[in-house]
This record gives C-alpha cells, sequence and structure tokens, in this order.
C-alpha cells in the first residue's frame, strides 16, 4: 500500500516552491501557487517546509465539514474531499492543524492534497529540486 | 503565437488614478522583459528634465516572460528609473515573490508615477489597484514596515487563508533620501543599486503589496516542468552547483583575496590576511543556519546566519551577509569580524541602504579621517579603519542624514566635491555609482566592466574575473577586454531580460539554447540565437541613447585616479598599472566593437541596423502625470 501521506525531509527542503507549481499544473494545467494544494509558508529567516494534508488518523476536517463532504477511504485509508459539492464556507480550513486545507480562487471550493491519487502520483515529489518529498506512487510519466 | 504583448499596470500617485497598457506583441522578439523592456520603456519616458527625485520621474517594476514559470529561474524583478545617484539609466534587480504575484495579477510590469500628497502604499491584487494612507508605516524600518503591510493585507482575506503576497519597503533611508536607497523585496532581499528607494520616497510610497490568484502565463507549463526538472537533476551533479549552494556567494572571497582582488581599506589594498577563516566561505558557513531559496531555484545560494550575541546584546538572525558585503562592510573598512558584519548588513536591511554603496562611502570617509581632510566635528565624528561602533553610528547617521553621514548620503562622488583636497582620487565610483567589492586593477576587463556600465559601477553586468582570474586570460592586459566584456554583456543582457537569474545559468550550467526552448515553451513563439543576439546589441544600445540623452557619455565612461594610476602594494597584481591610456584604448575597441564612434554615440548605420533610428520620441512623462 502506498504511504498515507506525503512526507518531507525538512532537512531537505530549501522553500523553493517548485512544489506549489508543479500541484498546480498537475491539478489545473497551470503555474498557479494560489491553486496548488501544498504551500510553503512565507516565513523568510527561519524557513519551514510545506504544509499538506496527513490524511490525520482522527481527521477534525471529517467532523468540520457542516455537508459532511470529507470522509476516510475504506479501500486506501485516504481522507477523501468530495470538492465538486463544496459550497466554500472555510469550516474545514479552520479546523486543520497543519492549516493544509485550501480555497482555491478559480472556483471558490475546498482543495486538498490527495497524492495525485489516480494521476501517477505526487507531481510536486516528482519536480522537487532538492528530492525533499516522497510518498505514493513513483508520480506522472514514471507511474 | 502569443496573442497579446507586455501588459503594464500604471499608477499615478498624484491623481490616484491607474490604467492598463497593453504594449505591442512584438516587443516579446525585440526586447523579452527585464532590462530589454525597462530600455524601451526608458527611451520613452526619460528625458533631461525628469528629475530624478521628481514627480514626472516613472518607477517601472519589471519581469520577463518566463516570470513565475520554474524555468531556472524566473522570480526577479528589475526597477528601472533614472537614478538619482547617476542621474541616469538605473536597472536594479532583487528577488521576491513580487515578481510571481504581478503576472499572477495579469502584468509584466508596474510603473508608478507622480507623488502622494501624505504617505501612502499601494495594495494591487487581481482586480484592482488600493492606495492607502501610510501613517502608521511611514518612520518604521524596512522590516517593520513589510511585516505590517502583510498583517494588513492578511486583514483583509478571508479566513484561514495564507496571504502569500510579494511586499517591497523602503526604509527610513529611502524617506529621507539617501541617493543609495534600496527597495527591500520580501524583507531581506535588496533592489540595492543606484538609488531606486530614494525615488519611492520621493514619490512618498513606502510599501508595494501585490497579490494575484490568477494563472502564470505560459502556453506549456508541463514542458517547462520537465525541462527544469531535467536541469534540476543536472544542478544535483554540477560541481560548481554543488559548491553554490553549500557556500554561497562568500566562497567568491575565497577566490578574490587570493587573486589580489578584494576591496580592503577604501581600495588601498587588494589583499585581507585577517579575513581568512573568519569572513570567507569557512566562517560564513559556521554561523549558517538555513538557506534560502528564490520561487523556483534548486540552488539556495542565500544563507541565513545567526549570531548569539554576548551579554545586553540580542540575538541576531540575518539574511546574508553575500560576498558584496562581506567585503564591502568587512574589508573595505578593514574590520575582520563577521558579527560585525552580520551586524551592520541587518543595520542597512532596516534602514534600506544598499550595503555596497555603503561600504564604499564609509570606508571613503575612513579614509578621509586618517588622512586627516576632515575638518570640525566631522574629523570628531568619523570612524578610523577597523572601528566597528564607529561605523555602525555613521550608518545610521546616512539614513537619517546626520553631520558626516548627512554628507555621505549624497553618495561619495559628491561627499569628494565637498571634502576636496584632492580626496576624489580615491573616491571609488563610476559615473556616481560606487564600487562593488572587485578590485578592477586585479583584473583589467573588470576596470571596462564598470566604465562602461550604463548604471556606473557595476559587477552584474559583466564579470571579467571569471576568465581573467578563473578561466587563464592574462589579467594584466588590455589585448582582447573589449571583445570579452562585449560578450560577457551581451550573455548577461539576454538572461536579465528574460529576466531570469544568472547563478543557475552558470552553475549548472546551462546555455541560451537551453533558455530558447524555455521561451518557446512559455510564449508558444520560437526564438533563435540569432534572435537574443539582436536583442542584446539592440538593448545595449537602446540604454546608451538614453544615458546619452540625460547627458552621460564618454566622459562620464571613466574610473577614479586611484585605479587608474596607483599601483597596488601587494598581492598578485602589485605594482600592475592600467593608466587613462589603457582604459582609452579598451573604450575605443568597445566602441567600435558596438558599432559607436569615438565619443560613445551609436552610428546612424548601427541605429538603423537594430531598429532604434526612429522609435517614438521620449515624452518625458508628459503624457503620463497628466492623466
Amino acid at each position: 500500500m502506498a504511504t498515507r501521506s506525503l512526507a518531507v525531509d525538512g532537512g531537505r527542503c530549501i522553500g523553493c516552491r517548485v512544489c506549489e507549481a508543479a500541484c498546480s499544473v498537475g491539478w489545473a494545467g497551470e503555474f498557479n501557487p494560489k491553486r496548488a494544494r501544498i504551500r510553503v509558508p512565507q516565513t523568510f529567516l527561519e524557513p519551514r517546509p510545506p504544509a499538506f494534508c496527513r490524511h490525520c488518523p482522527e481527521a477534525p476536517c471529517i467532523e468540520a465539514c457542516p455537508q459532511g463532504l470529507y470522509r476516510r477511504s475504506p479501500d486506501s485509508g485516504l481522507v477523501e474531499l468530495d470538492e465538486e459539492a463544496c459550497t466554500g464556507c472555510g469550516e474545514c480550513l479552520e479546523s486543520c492543524p497543519f492549516h493544509a486545507i485550501f480555497l482555491d480562487p478559480a472556483t471558490n471550493r475546498a482543495m486538498k492534497c490527495d497524492l495525485c491519487s489516480g494521476r501517477g502520483g505526487p507531481w510536486c515529489a516528482r519536480y522537487c529540486p532538492r528530492g525533499a518529498l516522497e510518498g505514493g506512487g513513483a508520480g506522472p510519466g514514471e507511474g | 503565437m502569443a496573442a497579446a504583448g507586455p501588459r503594464i499596470l500604471w499608477v499615478n500617485l498624484s491623481t490616484g488614478r491607474s490604467w492598463e497598457e497593453g504594449l505591442d506583441p512584438a516587443l516579446w522578439r525585440l526586447y523579452l522583459g527585464g532590462r530589454g523592456l525597462g530600455s524601451y520603456l526608458a527611451r520613452r519616458h526619460l528625458r533631461p528634465d525628469v528629475a530624478p527625485l521628481g514627480e514626472r520621474n516613472p518607477l517601472f517594476f519589471l519581469t520577463g516572460p518566463l516570470t513565475g514559470t520554474v524555468a531556472p529561474v524566473g522570480s526577479k524583478f528589475v526597477v528601472v528609473t533614472r537614478s538619482p545617484a547617476t542621474e541616469g539609466f538605473l536597472d536594479s534587480y532583487a528577488s521576491g515573490a513580487l515578481a510571481v504575484e504581478l503576472r499572477q495579477c495579469g502584468y509584466d510590469g508596474l510603473a508608478v508615477v507622480g507623488r502622494a500628497a501624505a504617505p501612502s502604499w499601494l495594495e494591487v491584487a487581481d482586480g484592482g489597484v488600493k492606495l492607502h494612507a501610510a501613517s502608521e508605516l511611514w518612520g518604521l524600518d524596512a522590516l517593520e514596515a513589510d511585516a505590517r503591510v502583510r498583517e494588513l493585507v492578511a486583514g483583509g482575506l478571508g479566513p484561514g487563508e495564507p496571504a502569500g503576497c510579494g511586499v517591497l519597503a523602503i526604509g527610513p533611508a529611502g524617506e529621507n533620501l539617501v541617493s543609495f536607497a534600496g527597495i527591500n523585496s520580501d524583507q531581506g532581499r535588496q533592489a540595492g543599486r543606484g538609488g531606486a528607494g530614494a525615488v519611492m520616497g520621493a514619490k512618498r510610497l513606502k510599501a508595494i503589496a501585490v497579490r494575484g490568484t490568477g494563472p502564470v502565463p505560459a502556453e506549456d507549463p508541463r514542458g517547462i516542468l520537465e525541462l527544469a526538472r531535467e536541469h534540476n537533476l543536472k544542478l544535483a551533479e554540477s560541481p560548481l552547483g554543488k559548491a553554490r549552494s553549500r557556500f554561497g556567494t562568500p566562497l567568491t572571497l575565497d577566490i578574490t583575496n587570493r587573486a589580489g582582488m578584494l576591496p580592503t581599506r577604501n581600495f588601498s589594498s587588494g589583499v585581507f590576511p585577517e579575513a581568512q577563516g573568519e569572513l570567507d566561505s569557512v566562517g560564513v558557513e559556521r554561523r549558517t543556519v538555513a538557506s534560502r531559496s528564490c520561487f523556483g531555484c534548486g540552488v539556495a545560494c542565500s544563507k541565513v546566519t545567526r549570531f548569539a550575541g554576548s551579554g545586553m546584546e540580542p540575538l541576531l538572525a540575518v539574511e546574508g551577509p553575500e560576498y558584496e558585503t562581506l567585503g564591502m562592510l568587512g574589508s573595505n573598512l578593514g574590520i575582520a569580524s563577521l558579527p560585525f558584519v552580520m551586524r551592520a548588513n541587518h543595520l542597512c536591511d532596516r534602514l534600506g541602504l544598499d550595503t555596497i554603496s555603503t561600504g564604499a562611502v564609509v570606508g571613503f570617509a575612513m579614509e578621509c579621517a586618517e588622512r586627516g581632510l576632515l575638518g570640525g566635528e566631522w574629523a570628531q565624528e568619523a570612524p578610523r579603519f577597523g572601528d566597528e561602533a564607529g561605523a555602525l553610528r555613521l550608518i545610521e547617521d546616512i539614513a537619517f542624514r546626520r553631520g558626516l553621514g548627512g554628507l555621505l548620503a549624497r553618495g561619495v562622488r559628491a561627499a569628494a566635491q565637498v571634502v576636496g583636497q584632492g580626496s576624489d582620487r580615491f573616491a571609488m565610483h563610476s559615473k556616481g555609482l560606487e564600487f562593488p567589492a572587485y578590485e578592477p586593477r586585479a583584473a583589467f576587463g573588470a576596470a571596462l566592466a564598470y566604465a562602461v556600465s550604463p548604471r556606473g559601477a557595476c559587477h552584474r553586468r559583466a564579470w571579467p574575473p571569471a576568465r581573467e582570474v578563473l578561466g587563464g586570460v592574462p589579467p594584466f592586459t588590455v589585448e582582447g577586454k573589449a571583445q570579452l566584456v562585449k560578450e560577457m554583456y551581451d550573455e548577461n543582457c539576454v538572461l536579465h531580460s528574460l529576466l531570469v537569474c544568472d547563478f543557475p545559468f552558470k552553475f549548472i550550467p546551462l546555455t541560451l539554447q537551453d533558455y530558447a526552448r524555455y521561451v518557446e515553451l512559455a510564449l508558444g513563439q520560437a526564438v533563435t540565437l540569432e534572435d537574443f543576439s539582436r536583442l542584446a546589441d539592440r538593448v545595449e544600445t537602446c540604454i546608451r541613447l538614453v544615458n546619452l540623452a540625460l547627458g552621460l557619455g564618454r566622459e562620464q565612461d571613466t574610473l577614479p585616479a586611484r585605479t587608474l594610476e596607483e599601483p597596488l602594494p601587494e598581492g598578485p597584481p602589485a605594482g600592475k598599472i592600467l593608466g587613462r591610456e589603457g582604459l582609452d584604448r579598451m573604450l575605443d575597441e568597445y566602441y567600435a566593437l558596438r558599432g559607436w564612434d569615438r565619443e560613445g554615440r551609436p552610428r546612424p548605420e548601427t541605429l538603423q541596423r537594430l531598429g532604434l533610428e526612429d522609435e517614438g520620441g521620449p515624452d518625458g512623462g508628459d503624457q503620463i502625470v497628466g492623466r
């Protein structure tokens, strides 16, 4: 079975944000860090590794969504979100302890990392210049 | 073929109005962006009666066709304006999210004109421009202003939404119109050179925040990702790349100190043995706690250093120091303490001062003091070489224009005019811009590069030591240097027009052919090496036209007497003299290679060849400020 979530090697991460760019291309076909499901905090002097969905064993987002759009997949164990039905209320964003759920500015729906399930594995990991990210399959083109 | 040409957002601070200008799509091939587009816009909008600190001087923030993609590495912008230091063309570069955010707003450039009635800050977002009162920001240091602006932007967003934005801010030096005030970008980065911060201060513009949520324009994002991946894999194997990633720019100090080109005590020597193990790669690595990367870059050459001060001194963390700062605020002041350089670097970042020019003017003041050339209170205030506390005090005085600091705030050229007594011999500048941290007597090509640089003494448009010190080209001769300098200018001109950082290009390394591929993937329009080469010729000559119109010609393509006439006392260049004849010969050859006459004026056939003969007269900002 695939890794349960992405994993980042904080010692390797240099905060270059290529993961954001790759994620947005993978999902939206465009360079647009605001549509990325992985984000590098802009902390400057104390660089911190990117935030992404951890698929928590006890996931607050599942409880937080008033429409019940989050669920744990019985097959993969991942936390899944029915993005199509989202109304953009933002409750899940508030609930996430990792600040890893975002509103897509183009659709005003919540979005988060799904390990690029069904798209060959995480794009961010494939394109990270430092090999700091790992998870799921080998990535597009090799998956 | 990309349908639209470069888009510029204009903001007039005098009237509060803003509008968009769509430029001719042909400009992509003719000028790309960055320096190239800046040369085109400068020719249209700069003329002698546009005073650098007047309301008609436009302040351009320009990106390029690769900005915001992950092509290595397009997260820089260039500030183009008329420089208060040189009164000529200024292009000053920095990295920062602003470049990416601007493209996400749908713009390739931002142009600010006019002057606000009261201190203001500018917010640019997807669909709008807001000019806010900055009464609570005015007077803050540049780092505080950046942090406060981020809070204000975040406050306007939805719950939980991170305030990813690009922020520029000036410090007290910019507010007080110091001629070498820089513009800070995302806190510790600076468009430092040439006084762009003073132009912003004169407009009463304290800060700019840009936040966009649209796509960065690119025809084939996946293609760019794949190509960048290939290049990043190459970077991981590159010895040059690995060294630059590990040590950052301080590694350069190891090289320059050996080559006798490390400015020491106001360029009176090129060797500073005390720097070893302290100001060099070894010393800086010891205090490095993190590497910081620009958007899209696998190199991460920027080093964050930390110093736990003793007793009451607070813990200090700073982005840097970079090589230039180590040289100009370290060896050039006769100071071999890394904690001091970090402290001075941090102080300059807060005050919004260019560390290079600051080091040059303080070094000049120290030499004046040693020689007893300063009278009255200045004599008492002026530190001597090696005086750390005195140097820090003087740096602060510069930003607030107090006492001797007030004199130095005008730049080293103006200061030498006031001090007189032959001090212009060792006022280290060209065209009014202070020398960066390379002693040109140690590599004669570097002397030519400084002299012909349109913005004044500059190491960024060409760095001949790469060949003269590291590449086997004899350093102490003028033979072939005009050709060498022209080739380097042309190559960097393409990179700085693209606008990408030249470090990945040099350290992966990449070729211009690689960038032609990136441009095609971004614009959907093929460009050739021939296009690049013509572009470089066109842009360099276009900038020459701008400078000539502003009164800068051959007479200003010169260097101080110390550089031309005095031999260095030690190291490899000991006893070598370039001489005025040496510089004149290189200038003659350089002009000829560019198709300029002996006075450095482009010949009519050159203008015709480059399509510059009738490209619209400058409007001097009349049409703009009237809007």
